[in-house]
């Protein structure tokens, strides 16, 4: 009886650790991780200190985490309205509010004692701010409020480039604050070709999206605008000179892919088409970042 | 329509071996005018010619230029010929890919005229071998999506990876209109270095100056520089081929070819460099760029079995 009753324990501690984890959004997190890393390598030059590379993943990652956290806090009812999102712990009730506001401070404090303590007071503030933009301001203020709240709220979730060069350089550079632009321009198309093919669930859960409120044809228009923003943002680090010429080819040949897609999504919104240009877009700003890599190695070992 | 199509693909690779030919035997100043030869259309040593000081008449290099004039020519009509043929006949991708070819043919023959008139200036030569590329490439398109019957799609892995190959022949083009083929006769080191400091300069066009390029401006380490590049390309390349089998594994027969292709073509490489540019190996170097570069346009029309899987999405603003 008693070895029953420990199975089922070790089983329910196991769930437990899986919900906790499932609230962390640890994807997402992970492609922050890589750009923050990009950022830290292009900032350094032959020699880096991989305690301390190690250091500000985590600590960059725990506030992260702990920004997704508290919005599945805020978004719990909403959560409920929606198919792809009601197995959320939070909001099935596997996991209590009370829990999950503790989780997340104490992943904030950890956090932001790594990055005050180790590394240095400027990404320390910047991440806490960037998770507060994106756990308070976009979560509770923004969401509900306007249809240009991933716009905006993009912004929070572009800045992890820019903590990764501020923590080794404790400056806040221009190019790093390009690929913040980078970035924030390119939230609008990916976040809206996921909107237009979940926008029933949205419109459910009375989510004021674009596609909500101006209709799909609109959105998709709208994203292809965004995206030739994205070819002229994209190639700006090479016009100024930070970048070179591997970096331009490989953006380009995206950027004309990318384009491409939206375009497609714009002649005719299916859902199959903003499915295929969501996917797209996860792997543009991997092979974007990949490319800014490659080419601040290739130039140091080459020229 | 098809096999006119086949047709010319096959009288294009000519018109590009012909060309490369032209090259390797120093025959691109072979009639230093255009688009008459010593002013004949028919290159003889006459008393016409006679008059050309700077330049003694060549027989074989004068009758060489000439059959590559004279080649192109018939294939820049059997391009205008087929889009006046496939026009009524077929939509989409065919008919925008066959009007393009004829205004390009127009170009490359342009280009032509100024390897000629700008005395084999290194940028227009380049210019002059991709143009070929590309017409040779569209016209492979197009008997391809003919006789698959299946639009192109213009971007894929495949696409990606014929870029990589376009751009290892621009630094193929480049090595050889510097004639840096020569510089280092052994492999992999390069004149017994391991490594050779690249100069962003070598890529910029030089000035233009002096009365014609044959033999190149630049001196020894810049040479080995450009060649060094093309080198490390042919690695971008094969590694570019191993992503491409990665993420394409289904399509054994396209990548096939490929590797084919591409495995000869290295050896190739290798074997000119040693063997410092033997005539037939030289060409065949040029050939099998080209079909390697066909190959991978070949991936454009592949059959393709597109699975659409639903993975639950987590998204930061969702």
């Amino acid at each position: 009886m008693e070895k029953v009753n420990e199975l089922n324990l070790g089983i329910r501690v196991g769930y437990t650790i899986r919900d906790y984890f499932a609230l962390t959004k640890f994807k997402v997190v992970a492609m922050m991780l890589f750009t923050v890393l990009v950022g830290y390598l292009l900032a350094t030059r032959e020699n880096f200190n991989l305690l301390h590379m190690f250091l500000t993943l985590t600590g960059v990652g725990a506030c992260a985490m702990s920004g997704a956290v508290l919005n599945h806090l805020v978004d719990r009812y909403r959560d409920t309205q929606m198919q792809r999102t009601k197995r959320r712990p939070v909001a099935t009730g596997k996991i209590s509010v009370e829990a999950a506001f503790l989780f997340s401070m104490s992943l904030l404090c950890l956090g932001f004692s790594i990055l005050f303590w180790q590394i240095n007071m400027l990404t320390a503030i910047l991440s806490v701010s960037s998770m507060f933009g994106y756990g308070v301001i976009y979560s509770l203020w923004l969401k509900p409020a306007t249809p240009q709240n991933i716009t905006v709220g993009g912004l929070a979730g572009a800045m992890p480039p820019l903590l990764g060069y501020t923590a080794v350089t404790n400056v806040v550079a221009p190019e790093a604050l390009l690929w913040v632009l980078i970035i924030f321009t390119w939230t609008p198309p990916h976040f809206w070709a996921l909107a237009i093919y979940k926008r029933e669930d949205y419109a459910k859960a009375e989510v004021p999206m674009l596609p909500v409120t101006h209709g799909v044809e609109f959105t998709a228009f709208q994203a292809w605008l965004y995206c030739l923003l994205l070819c002229l943002v994209s190639i700006l680090p090479v016009l100024i000179g930070s970048q070179g010429l591997i970096y331009l080819v490989i953006a380009t040949y995206i950027n004309a892919k990318f384009t491409w897609y939206t375009y497609r999504m714009w002649c005719q919104p299916s859902n199959q088409n903003a499915r295929r240009t969501f996917r797209y877009s996860l792997f543009y700003i991997m092979w974007l970042f990949g490319a800014l890599l490659l080419d601040h190695y290739v130039s140091l070992i080459a020229f | 329509m098809r096999k006119f199509a086949l047709f010319n693909v096959f009288l294009a690779l000519i018109v590009i071996t012909l060309g490369a030919l032209t090259r390797l035997l120093d025959a691109g100043l072979g009639c230093p005018d255009w688009p008459v030869c010593y002013g004949q259309l028919i290159p003889q040593n006459n008393q016409v010619a006679a008059e050309f000081t700077y330049w003694q008449f060549d027989s074989l290099k004068a009758w060489m230029e000439m059959i590559h004039r004279y080649v192109a020519t018939a294939l820049g009509l059997t391009i205008v010929i087929q889009a006046i043929l496939l026009w009524p006949r077929y939509l989409g991708a065919v008919r925008y890919l066959s009007i393009f070819l004829c205004l390009w043919v127009v170009l490359q023959g342009m280009f032509g005229m100024w390897t000629v008139t700008m005395r084999l200036w290194p940028p227009i030569v380049s210019a002059h071998l991709l143009g070929g590329a590309i017409t040779i490439g569209a016209q492979f398109l197009i008997w391809r999506v003919l006789t698959s019957n299946r639009e192109p799609r213009f971007f894929s892995v495949w696409s990606a990876f014929a870029l990589v190959v376009f751009l290892q022949m621009a630094l193929g083009a480049w090595t050889s209109s510097q004639y840096a083929g020569l510089v280092c006769p052994d492999f992999p080191t390069c004149q017994g270095h391991w490594w050779v400091d690249i100069d962003a300069k070598i890529l910029s066009a030089p000035k233009m100056q002096g009365d014609e390029y044959l033999g190149g401006l630049l001196g020894m380490r810049e040479k080995m520089a450009i060649q060094w590049l093309h080198r490390l390309g042919a690695i971008a390349v094969l590694l570019m081929f191993f992503y491409l089998a990665l993420k394409q594994s289904m399509q054994r027969r396209s990548l096939y070819f490929c590797l084919g292709f591409l495995s000869v073509q290295i050896l190739l490489g290798i074997l000119n460099a040693i063997w410092l540019l033997p005539l037939p190996l030289a060409l065949l170097h040029n050939t099998f760029a080209m079909l390697l570069w066909l190959s991978a346009l070949n991936g454009l029309t592949a059959k393709t079995l597109e699975i659409e899987k639903e993975a639950p999405i987590e998204e930061l603003l969702a």
